[in-house]
């Protein structure tokens, strides 16, 4: 059975879809109902990525800013980082936050599920943190 | 006001460095220049192909080395009743090992921006184009290797 259940694991990371292997990576969530329920937990906003598959800047995004180490440990330390494919995930997730444009981030207030801050379109990595640090501001400006 | 049109003006500046490609670490360039147009003589190939060289090589690639990826320059010519109209290609090209099954290996274009201009000199006008899409390679090499 163990060896079934080891099996069926690898396999299905084989077959795993590339916005899988990127959130595994980022260790960013795939739900956003979870993602919502672990941000009011931690007391932190809700980072969410829409990206599409087809959408060549949404991997250059994720490649060069997303993944640099700075934006990483920024991510990881003040936000819940969810990530979403725009077409795919459709029906998973509000309508407020199916862009017209992508890849596009939406800084989420989880006690209002509402977006504070987002920006739309490849951001270089200094200017993505600080678009974070610009997010976190708001965040904390609300609760004062 | 002043401030806000100067600023977004530089952002706009920033992204449109930005390529959609990824050029980390690309140092060591072969060129290969191919064109089917009659008004670039074999001399003025050369001289072009000569700009060209010199212009990546003050921008810190390197020329000569073996199994360099190869950075491909193409002129197309097309005459349309009394003007000519001018394709211009730049592109890098390389070995890739690709995510299909198998990891098959293939050439594959990694960078790719061409010029669609009417030519009222051609080889002026050639020339200004090639140096505008080599700046814009360079540009974005320097933008992805950036720390």
């Amino acid at each position: 059975m163990k060896i079934f259940i080891t099996l069926l694991m690898t396999l299905s990371l084989g077959f795993a879809a590339e916005i899988d292997e990127f959130a595994s990576e980022v260790k960013y969530l795939r739900d956003y109902q979870t993602a919502i329920q672990t941000a009011k937990e931690q007391n932190k906003m809700v980072m969410l990525v829409v990206v599409g598959d087809y959408c060549p800047w949404c991997k250059k995004f994720e490649r060069k800013t997303l993944k640099y180490s700075k934006v990483m440990a920024e991510a990881d330390e003040n936000f819940v980082g969810l990530v979403i494919d725009k077409y795919k995930d459709k029906g998973n997730y509000p309508k407020a936050f199916f862009s017209p444009l992508i890849p596009a981030v939406f800084f989420i207030d989880p006690a209002t599920e509402k977006s504070l801050l987002d920006t739309v379109a490849y951001m270089k990595k200094d200017e993505f943190l600080e678009n974070m640090e610009d997010a976190l501001g708001l965040f904390e400006q609300k609760d004062q | 006001m002043m401030k806000s049109l100067l600023l977004a003006l530089l952002f706009a500046g920033s992204l449109f460095s930005a390529s959609l490609y990824t050029l980390d670490n690309v140092h060591s360039l072969n060129i290969y220049f191919a064109s089917d147009a009659n008004f670039l003589t074999e001399e003025k190939k050369d001289e072009l192909k000569s700009m060209l060289t010199k212009k990546l090589e003050k921008a810190g690639f390197v020329f000569g080395e073996t199994d360099a990826d190869i950075f491909v320059v193409k002129v197309s010519a097309l005459e349309i009743e009394d003007s000519l109209a001018l394709h211009l290609e730049v592109g890098l090209g390389e070995e890739v090992i690709t995510k299909r099954k198998g990891n098959i290996e293939t050439f594959s274009y990694t960078y790719l921006e061409s010029k669609f201009i009417e030519g009222f000199d051609p080889y002026e006008d050639t020339r200004e184009a090639l140096n505008t899409l080599v700046d814009a390679f360079i540009n974005a090499h320097k933008d992805d290797n950036e720390e």
